[in-house]
């Protein structure tokens, strides 16, 4: 995904995620795991812009969500950086137009967010934080079908073109 | 899928993401307060308008997700409610039965001789007999008169050892020497049952002084009924032109079908 496609969803996936994630988010949690929709929408935007561009996507939630949160801005961002960079070399390994690769990248690229965010940021309670991690990774997984089906969609269109 | 191979490239950006991470996070606010007050300001305005969208619809979606827990809730308050009325009907009940005790207390405490409070244990409609739970062993004899808090309720008829039979006094069987209770009428008769919710009062003297609304207590003639007992009121008075002494209905002051509690006086 290139030019001008590209952009417009980055900046709509980075603009609906940052005014929803703070509103929604808590209230769509699950055992406990609220879901980050910016990190949903760039492990699926990842995916079809490649390493480093998902890594400056995911740098860039990261300095929304540390803005919006007022704490964390550099974990924010680093963690969601190498989020953004694991989705984007998961295409050297899984077919993106699979529907189920968006959900399995989605999972890998939450847990390197909660790993790395773990290691700049350590937690007290290690064994809940874990579990958490886990779990809202599983939720992620779910949440993004309808996204990345949306961004395959309109790679679709584009390669018709 | 890509073909593999590392772009250098794709590292160093990383890295410098991480380096520039590193700045952001070590400066504490002193670089990045421009950019997070910016990032606020400008995401406050639309996160407030989805928060407001989302409260107002919120308790639709609570609602939602909440059903299955919210209908047991309904069923457990359905339940509890119930219960509650069942109660309520518990004390309503108990709440009368107090004071038809009362009643029967007073009844009591002013009824000559001997008296001996029962329970009705039966009521029979056909034959406008009850039964209560005093017998021979307490004392009761044929011919005991039984009264209720209102007034004169029969007569016992049988007698077990520990129950006995008692007729109504609307039982076609039954009659009882009566007189007006007013002042200035000594009015005179016999008050009979006749198997319906009435009391006919005859043998009344021609002329006899009777009006609807009189109160009529036995007489005391007989003396098998004590004097003074109250048998019921007067709701009709005619002249019988065939016999020539007047007649009237009463209204017994004891309704057989409503009787729980009775005097039995020895």
């Amino acid at each position: 995904m290139t030019g001008m496609r590209a952009a417009i969803w980055i900046v709509l996936v980075l603009i609906l995620g940052a005014i929803l994630n703070g509103p929604l988010a808590h209230r769509m949690a699950l055992f406990g795991a609220a879901p980050d929709l910016l990190v949903i929408g760039v492990a699926c935007l990842s995916l079809f812009l490649g390493r480093a561009a998902g890594a400056v996507v995911g740098f860039v939630s990261g300095l929304l969500m540390g803005s919006l949160t007022g704490e964390f801005l550099g974990a924010y961002a680093v963690s969601r950086a190498f989020g953004g960079f694991v989705a984007g070399w998961a295409p050297r390994f899984l077919l993106p137009q699979l529907w189920i690769t968006g959900p399995v990248v989605t999972f890998l690229s939450t847990l390197t967010v909660d790993l790395v965010f773990l290691l700049i940021a350590p937690q007290n309670d290690l064994g809940s934080w874990v579990k958490l991690s886990i779990l809202r990774s599983a939720y992620h997984a779910g949440l993004c079908v309808p996204l990345y089906l949306l961004l395959l969609r309109s790679m679709k269109t584009a390669a018709n073109r | 899928m890509e073909p593999s191979g590392i772009r250098p490239r794709d590292w160093i950006v990383l890295l410098a993401l991480v380096v520039l991470g590193a700045v952001l996070g070590a400066d504490r606010g002193v670089v990045s307060k421009p950019l997070t007050d910016t990032v606020r300001s400008v995401f406050c305005g639309p996160q407030g308008i989805v928060n407001s969208a989302l409260v107002s619809t919120g308790d639709l979606f609570i609602g939602i997700g909440q059903a299955p827990h919210l209908r047991n809730r309904v069923r457990e308050l359905e339940r509890d409610r119930a219960a509650a009325v069942s109660q309520q009907v518990k004390i309503d009940e108990l709440d009368q039965e107090n004071r038809r005790l009362h009643a029967l207390l007073e009844t009591l405490r002013q009824t000559p001789g001997k008296p001996l409070p029962a329970s009705v244990i039966a009521y029979y409609p056909q034959t406008l007999t009850a039964m209560l739970s005093v017998g021979s062993e307490d004392g009761v004899r044929v011919g005991n008169p039984v009264v209720a808090p209102h007034g004169l309720a029969g007569i016992v008829q049988l007698v077990d050892r520990n129950s006995c039979v008692v007729l109504m006094v609307t039982a076609d069987r039954f009659a009882v020497g009566s007189r007006v209770a007013r002042e200035g009428s000594r009015a005179a008769g016999v008050a009979k049952g006749l198997g319906g919710d009435m009391l006919l009062l005859d043998h009344l003297s021609e002329g006899a002084d009777v009006a609807v609304g009189d109160k009529i207590v036995t007489s005391g003639v007989g003396e098998r009924y004590p004097k003074g007992l109250f048998v019921g009121t007067v709701k009709q008075v005619w002249r019988d032109r065939s016999y020539g002494y007047m007649r009237a209905w009463v209204e017994p002051s004891v309704q057989p079908d409503a009787l729980e509690e009775a005097i039995v006086l020895r």
